[in-house]
Order: C-alpha cells, then structure tokens, then sequence
C-alpha cells in the first residue's frame, strides 16, 4: 500500500509492504492488537531507519509512552518515550491533540 | 552504577537468576529489558481478555522491575521507571506487601527526587482507592489495611474463603 510521511514538516512518500497471511487464521488473532503492534512495528522500523533511535523496552500503560528508545548518535545518549496512536478512519488531527495534551 | 539498597531489597530475599549481576552490566540490562518488554505485553493482554493467570504475570513484571531499578540509579529515567513500574506492577500482581515494602524502600532513598516520591504515593493510593470501590462495604466498615487482606482472601480462597 502507498503511505505517505510528515516528517518534521518534510512530506515524503512510499511504498509499504508486509508477507500474506492466511486469512483463515487472521480471525484468531485480536483485530485491534494486531492494528496496534503492526503500526508500532512500522514506527519503530521508521525511527530506527531515519534517526538511528534504538529500542530499549516497552513501557507500563501508565507510563503515558509505548515505548522506550534510546539516541546514540554523535556519542552521547539520550533518552526518547514514543507514543504510538492512530485511527482507522478519518482525520487524524483529533486523537493528535488528545495524545499531545497527556 | 550504584544499586539499591535497604528496605528495597525485601523481594530480593527470591534468588536472583544467576545471570543477573548485582551491578547489571549493559549486556544484563539489556536482557532484562528484552524480558520485561515480553512480560509487560503478557501481562497486559491477559489483563485485557479477563484471565485470571494475568495477576502471575504482573508478578513476573515487578520481578523484572525491581531488578532493573537494582540495575540502573535514580538519576537516570529508566531508574525511575523501573521503580514505578515495580510497585505498580506489585499491586496488579495482588502482593499488596511486597508492593509498599518497594514503595518503602524507594521513598527512604534520599536520592530519590520528589517527583518520583510523589508518583509512588500517588500509585499506592490509586490502589487504595481502587481497592475501596471494590470493597465498597468493608470500606465502610474496616481500614484499607483490612480491606487489602479481605482481598487477598478473596483472590485465594473466593467467596467461600471470606466466610472460613
């Protein structure tokens, strides 16, 4: 599928792609954590390949952040939370404002 | 990198698994994150679909927590969250005691900053309160102190166990 990036206000485009499943075993699987653990993978991927940010561990829920990553670049360390959110549908400005506020 | 020490180290009477150093070298933490991430999803999936296994998963979590926090100083972030993370992860395990001899242990460090203090008493009295609502009756009656044992019994022995 065609994706498209806003990336520190810098629009690029691509291509994403992923191997088939089965469809017949897609229905074992929960819709929503399989959404959810695609597009963290994706995030994840993305970060990695354009700021060299390397995972730490996952956080706690109340943590307020997914994830925990670390920046190496240019010797010194530092510390990154990612909150990974989105929607299936529709504007995305919302739900951006909602995880912005927390 | 320092540990910690005193009262925290309550839970740490459990031998520790043996690759586990007291000092946690880059390669042991980076272990125990790998282990901690795999067991935070665990238990937050069980949690989700209702199984009651999730409360030994949280369990698992604390454990790794608690190791993480003996691993890394308060002074950096990932100290601080490993602490949070192993009283929080205590209470949803049901170890009502090990998760305030934590909390008791982390709030005696005298380097520990006042927003971390304040984000372990906020966390046990979320409990408390979380607690209260389901006991709505004993809170009326009895202490919170009482409230946690009458579900500690609950969760072993069930409804029957309340009435042995």
């Amino acid at each position: 599928m065609r994706v498209s990036l806003d990336w520190e206000r810098v629009l690029s485009s691509g291509l994403l792609s992923w191997p088939g499943a089965d469809l017949s075993k897609v229905d074992q699987h929960d819709y929503n954590r399989i959404t959810e653990d695609g597009a963290e993978a994706v995030a994840l991927a993305f970060v990695n390949r354009h700021r060299a940010w390397r995972v730490i561990r996952r956080m706690q829920r109340e943590e307020h952040a997914d994830w925990l990553l670390e920046d190496a670049r240019e010797g010194g360390r530092q510390i990154v939370a990612l909150e990974i959110s989105g929607v299936d549908r529709g504007s995305i400005v919302a739900r951006l404002a909602e995880k912005s506020s927390k | 990198m320092s540990t910690s020490d005193g009262p925290a180290s309550w839970a740490s009477k459990n031998p520790s698994p043996p690759f586990i150093s007291q000092r946690g070298s880059r390669v042991e933490t980076d272990a125990l994150n790998t282990l901690v991430s795999g067991a935070i999803w665990r238990a937050e999936q069980l949690e989700a679909h209702g199984i009651r296994f999730a409360s030994q998963a949280w369990a698992e979590v604390s454990s790794l927590e608690e190791e993480l926090a003996k691993a890394f100083p308060l002074s950096e972030s990932e100290g601080r969250i490993a602490r949070r993370g192993a009283v929080r992860a205590a209470l949803k395990a049901g170890e009502y005691a090990r998760a305030h001899a934590l909390a008791d242990g982390y709030l005696a460090d005298e380097a520990a900053p006042r927003s971390l203090k304040t984000a372990l008493r906020k966390i046990l009295q979320e409990d408390d309160q979380a607690i209260a609502g389901r006991f709505q009756h004993a809170a009326k009656h009895h202490t919170l102190r009482e409230a946690r044992d009458l579900a500690r019994r609950f969760r072993e022995g069930g409804a029957f166990g309340l009435a042995a």
